[in-house]
């Protein structure tokens, strides 16, 4: 019976989505112009402020209202007329040998937040502070030497080692570049680096293209440690992968995490790897950081109505637990017309009035854990 | 002699072997295209159920692929039913062989590399009853008249596989955003459905019977009809995906991967879907995936596999519940679930899933295994029956099964 | 069960690193030699090697080739004579050694000429002593076109050359010409379809606006012009084909820049370019360490194909007696012969022919073999 309900709530839920796109709702009090106009003024100032502060010296990353906007259209002198807002705002901060997970489905511009981190992707907006250094505005030559201190392993191990190189050789190209170690001592340097991410020493003249995904992932990691670096971006580096290898990455991850005390960001959209590897955890969803706290208060007190559905939808690995499942409705929409007022309100279960015409606050409810959603601004109002 | 090995053989293939392998592979690639594309009676590929309540019944089936490398043994003497009205689950890593299992039941392995080698894939067939003519039997009543037959698909030859394919066995493939066809609109491609396996039928049935499945698969029939399909989401199009699956009212769906290519919070859609329909439809459901919680909540029986070889079967609670063998265990283990409490390692099988050439003649799993005895030294573990419906190939349990 | 389970709590702290303690202590000595280790695997030049020898074509291919390259280069070592610079009265000059049955590239068969035998002969009649001197003309041998013999062994054109050896210069000079063509045209493609490729925004609409006016010009009409100016100019019929074709490079290098751009542009979004950018390398390790090589497959399979095309521009180029002239030999000029006598054409078949086959044999040659390489290259048919 349960389950029938939970299938014709999807069904509703369609409906619910034609109709308030069809009907436009004729509230007055909700001017979305003017909220827009003021919602901007009171960010940019918010901004401004934040921005001003003194860096975090004890953090090895600090993210402060990081932006990244892509250009969809340009009119014919290059003026951009719309844009896909990929990352929206986003804050947080990290210590050595602490592992930030993102969590978020597809589009929610978890993997730009990372690219954006590194300058992969040159950020819009915001400030990357690395190593008491601010480093968003730091040109491509001067990005290069601190590029080994900050790596990236990606989701795909199979595009993402060059095809024409020996094990050895791509391993053995950074160390060469950035002179890590003296040149004859490279190659036992390699080795002693291939033996810690669990590769076999004879691998070292074989060709990648050899190697099943799991050995590639090791041969990623093997690369991104090779420059010492303190910071590692994770981007999803166990999502290719099977489960018994992925439980292999993840302990070579956090053994390696312990004994370089590296500190990782880690994206997923797997929940429970996040859960089992991180020490703070951010939701993102279309862009923008939904709830972000410490892994005990989002898993135990998640606030946000998107974290609680996100948690119910995994599916459970034990059949005698068939699990209660807030349902979401619909599809995410597309990130490059991202709805108006909070960005779940198509889906969101509880969404009121509101939610649909004004942006929520980003704000902090407990002490290290922050949200933004209309519902729990109400909640704690009544409270107060 | 390791280390003359070493020296000798860099891991690579000579010349000379490379050439043995391609004159044995060119050898059996003839003799088995021969036999697929061969005209046979009705008879020679008719078959009979060992047990009436099967809909579908593989028995030591072989498929390998014809590498350059070596002979692949993808699928390598694998046996399981699939019983009428129920979902089984065939889960394992990358590369044990459960897609070209199922590959082989829909025929769609690709030649000339891959080839079916033996074994028998029985399927109890229900169609309508067509005369010499190929026109279908009309009882007293004005309805088709259905006849049923058992037809051993792996006998069967490549051309009579129209029978089956589609109309009585349908598959839902991983990737909603390629198998449809993007010139075409949604209407028109499950309308074809239809047309094609509802003999007699109208354009105007066709629509309806098109409009009745997206209902059924949650979606606004008027939305999506004339709709083409880049303008609908992963999660829309799997939906299609299942709704043209549903159409011909098929006795089997193969679903590989349904929710693999999608975001967590829609696969939680798709299950729901699948879980609801799973009740509506008159058929059984083979679900193909990794992801073990899919498989807790979906299916009433289990299959596990690894590397090419079905190493337990049973129902959903005794995998879940009492998985026997080490790899079941251990896969179990390894995956961090929700609820885990975290500790600071989690469980791993270590090593890798061996390459499927050159395999040697004990149990595959030994080099992982942590529970490895000396009788794994011996030859290839046999089933062996832990309960009514459970069964390992494991050495561990034979000794068990020998006192009870 | 429960057994098991505690069998499983004492292991998982064993197997911290279960790969590398695998290696250090073997259980059984056949296990010594791990798993992965014993599965073969072919190399990946063998794995083109093999390919490529897969397909009988490109076999075939790459036999007219290499057979053609023996032809042309060393042939003319041991059946032409050397040609080689004598300085005489103080003027450098080309000069043939000739020898017994060797036939130079310039050098006219002048035994047919017509040779004067005079005999004499003296008798008396009533006492006078009359000498009667007889000159007889005699042709000795058919100099110009004679056909197969074992003197010319494909016999002779309209002028008395040796057309087997005139055979041998034309593809010397064909396959030189058309390499020194590829490898320009190659240098020039992949530097800017490269510059154009990695650095996009205006360099790219730069140099593709450039290639595309440069594709709107009409080849052959330009060709004819120039060709005048060089005539007038006076350089050297031997030079000229070179000038040619190195136009022919200047307005051809498009093909190759687009190809090489296209490449670029889609391995550019590949992972590990963005890995290689993440490390920090310079700009130039990137482009030439990591991009170049990838691009190097399909690059091969172009070049190889162009070389067909560009020894069918030389031939035509000769036939319209725009490149090499004579009396310096070339296939097309070879074929040019027809042109002037409608008699060799029906009844002399060994004078053209053979050139006209030499070309065919060269361009499927080289086409096969592009085939064929671009098969064994192309890493989507990797299984």
């Amino acid at each position: 019976m349960a389950k029938r309900n939970a299938s014709e709530d999807v069904i509703k839920n369609f409906e619910n989505l034609e109709e308030s796109q069809v009907i436009a709702p004729e509230v007055p009090e909700y001017d979305d112009a003017a909220l827009e106009a003021e919602f901007k003024a009171r960010r940019q100032q918010q901004i401004e402020e934040d921005l001003a502060q003194p860096f975090d010296p004890d953090c090895v990353l600090e993210v402060r209202h990081l932006r990244k906007c892509f250009p969809l259209q340009k009119t014919m002198f290059g003026k951009v007329t719309k844009e896909l807002v990929a990352v929206d705002d986003i804050s947080f901060k990290l210590k050595a040998g602490e592992t930030l997970g993102i969590v978020g489905e597809s589009g929610c511009g978890k993997t730009t937040a990372g690219r954006a981190i590194l300058k992969l992707h040159e950020p819009t907006g915001g400030q990357i502070i690395f190593n008491g250094q601010d480093i968003t505005h730091l040109k491509s030559s001067q990005m290069r030497e601190i590029r080994k201190q900050m790596q990236i392993i990606f989701q795909d191990p199979y595009s993402s080692l060059p095809p024409r190189d020996t094990v050895g050789g791509l391993l053995s190209e950074p160390v060469l570049v950035h002179n890590i170690v003296p040149k004859e001592q490279v190659k036992d340097y390699v080795l002693d680096l291939m033996d810690k991410c669990g590769l076999r020493d004879y691998y070292f003249e074989r060709y990648p293209h050899e190697f099943s995904g799991g050995q590639r992932q090791r041969i990623c990691i093997a690369r991104a440690l090779s420059v010492n670096p303190k910071l590692v971006i994770c981007d999803e580096p166990v999502s290719a992968l099977d489960v018994s290898i992925q439980a292999q990455i993840i302990n070579l991850l956090k053994e390696l995490q312990r004994e370089m005390n590296l500190a990782y960001v880690f994206i997923s959209h797997d929940l429970s790897v996040v859960k089992f590897i991180s020490d703070k955890i951010g939701v993102m969803y279309l862009g923008g950081m939904m709830e972000f706290g410490s892994k005990e208060d989002i898993f135990t007190n998640p606030l946000h109505p998107y974290t609680k559905a996100l948690f119910s939808a995994v599916p459970n690995p034990d059949p005698t637990q068939k699990m209660q499942r807030i349902a979401l409705g619909g599809d995410i929409p597309s990130p490059a017309n991202p709805p108006k007022g909070c960005r779940f309100h198509t889906r969101c279960p509880y969404a009121k009035e509101i939610c649909k015409h004004v942006v929520p606050e980003y704000k902090e409810y407990e002490p290290g854990h922050f949200a933004a959603c209309h519902l729990l601004e109400e909640e704690t109002s009544k409270e107060a | 002699m390791a280390v003359k090995k070493e020296k000798t053989n860099r891991g690579y293939l000579t010349g000379r072997e490379i050439r043995e392998i391609a004159k044995a592979n060119a050898k059996e690639i003839k003799r088995l295209e021969a036999y697929k594309n061969r005209k046979a009676p009705e008879e020679e590929f008719l078959s009979e159920l060992k047990d009436p309540d099967n809909i579908l019944e593989i028995e030591d089936l072989h498929t390998y692929f014809y590498t350059e490398q070596g002979v692949v043994k993808a699928v390598n003497g694998v046996s399981y039913d699939v019983p009428k009205h129920s979902v089984v689950g065939v889960v394992g890593e990358s590369g044990c062989g459960k897609s070209v299992t199922s590959m082989s039941v829909m025929r769609l392995i690709q030649g000339p590399t891959g080839q079916i080698v033996d074994g028998s894939i029985r399927f109890h067939s229900k169609d309508i009853k067509k005369d010499a003519k190929g026109k279908p039997v009309l009882a007293e009543d004005g309805s088709f008249e259905m006849e049923e037959k058992v037809y051993d698909i792996a006998k069967m030859p490549i051309r009579e596989i129209h029978r089956l394919r589609g109309k009585q066995i349908a598959m839902i493939f991983q990737e909603p955003m390629t198998s449809l066809n993007p010139v075409f609109t949604i209407g028109q491609q499950l309308d074809e459905v239809t047309l094609i396996h509802i003999p007699g039928a109208t354009k105007e049935q066709a629509k309806e019977k098109s409009y009745e499945m997206l209902r059924l698969v949650g979606i606004i029939p008027e939305n999506v009809y004339k709709a083409f399909p880049h303008e609908l989401s992963g999660g829309m199009r799997q939906r299609v995906m299942i709704a043209m699956a549903l159409a011909a009212e098929p006795r089997l769906i193969i679903a590989d991967e349904p929710t693999t290519a999608l975001d967590v919070t829609i696969q939680a859609q798709i299950l729901e879907l699948l879980q609801d329909i799973k009740n509506k439809i008159d058929g059984s459901i083979l679900l193909i995936t990794h992801d073990l919680g899919v498989i807790a909540e979906m299916a009433d029986y289990v299959v596990v596999m690894y590397a090419g070889k079905v190493i337990e079967k049973g129902t959903v609670m005794e995998i879940f519940q009492d998985p026997r063998h080490p790899y079941t265990i251990g896969l179990q283990k390894s995956k961090p679930t929700m609820t885990l409490d975290d500790g600071t390692e989690l469980y791993n099988i270590p090593g890798n899933v061996p390459n499927p050439t050159n395999m040697p003649n004990h149990c595959y799993f030994k080099e992982r295994c942590a529970q490895c005895t000396a009788c794994c030294n011996g030859e290839y573990p046999e089933m062996v029956q832990v309960s009514p419906t459970h069964f390992v190939a494991c050495h561990l349990y034979r000794e068990e099964a020998d006192h009870g | 069960m429960e057994e098991n389970k505690t069998l499983f709590a004492e292991q998982t702290e064993e197997l911290d690193l279960p790969v590398t303690e695998e290696v250090e202590t073997p259980a059984v000595e056949d296990t010594e030699v791990p798993l992965d280790r014993n599965v073969k695997l072919m190399s990946p030049t063998r794995m083109v090697v093999r390919r490529f020898f897969r397909s009988r074509l490109s076999i075939i291919g790459l036999i007219m080739v290499v057979g053609l390259f023996l032809f042309s280069f060393v042939g003319p070592l041991f059946l032409a004579e050397s040609m080689h610079t004598e300085v005489i009265d103080g003027v450098e000059t080309e000069v043939y050694t000739p020898n017994n049955g060797k036939w130079g590239e310039i050098e006219l068969d002048e035994s047919g000429k017509v040779d004067y035998a005079t005999s004499e002969y003296t008798y008396e009649v009533d006492g006078v002593t009359y000498t009667v001197r007889q000159t007889t003309e005699n042709q000795l041998k058919d100099n110009f076109l004679s056909p197969p013999s074992k003197d010319h062994i494909l016999g002779t054109d309209n002028e008395g050359y040796d057309i087997f050896v005139r055979l041998m210069y034309g593809g010397r000079i064909s396959l030189i010409v058309s390499f020194i063509a590829v490898f320009l045209i190659t240098i020039l493609g992949v530097l800017l379809g490269g510059l154009a490729g990695y650095f996009g925004g205006w360099v790219d609409d730069l140099i593709m606006r450039i290639s595309d006016i440069l594709m709107c010009l009409p080849g052959i009409p330009i060709l004819l012009i120039l060709s005048t100016l060089l005539d007038a100019s006076g350089i050297d019929a031997k030079y000229r084909i070179y000038l040619l074709m190195i136009y022919l490079t200047l307005i051809s290098w498009t093909g190759t820049a687009r190809l090489v751009r296209g490449q670029i542009l889609s391995l550019r979004e590949q992972e590990f370019m963005v890995a290689a950018e993440a490390m920090g390398y310079s700009t130039g390790r990137k482009i030439f360490k990591h991009l170049v090589p990838n691009v190097m497959p399909q690059l091969i399979v172009q070049m190889t194909l162009s070389l067909g095309s560009m020894i069918l521009y030389e031939s035509t180029l000769s036939y319209l007696n725009l490149g090499v002239k004579a009396p310096y030999a070339a296939w097309g000029t070879m074929i040019n012969i027809i042109s002037t006598n409608q008699d060799i054409l029906q009844n002399h078949l060994y004078v053209w022919v053979p050139a006209g086959v030499c070309i065919v044999i060269a361009v499927l040659g080289f086409n096969f073999v592009g085939d064929g390489l671009r098969d064994a290259l192309d890493p989507k048919a990797r299984r």
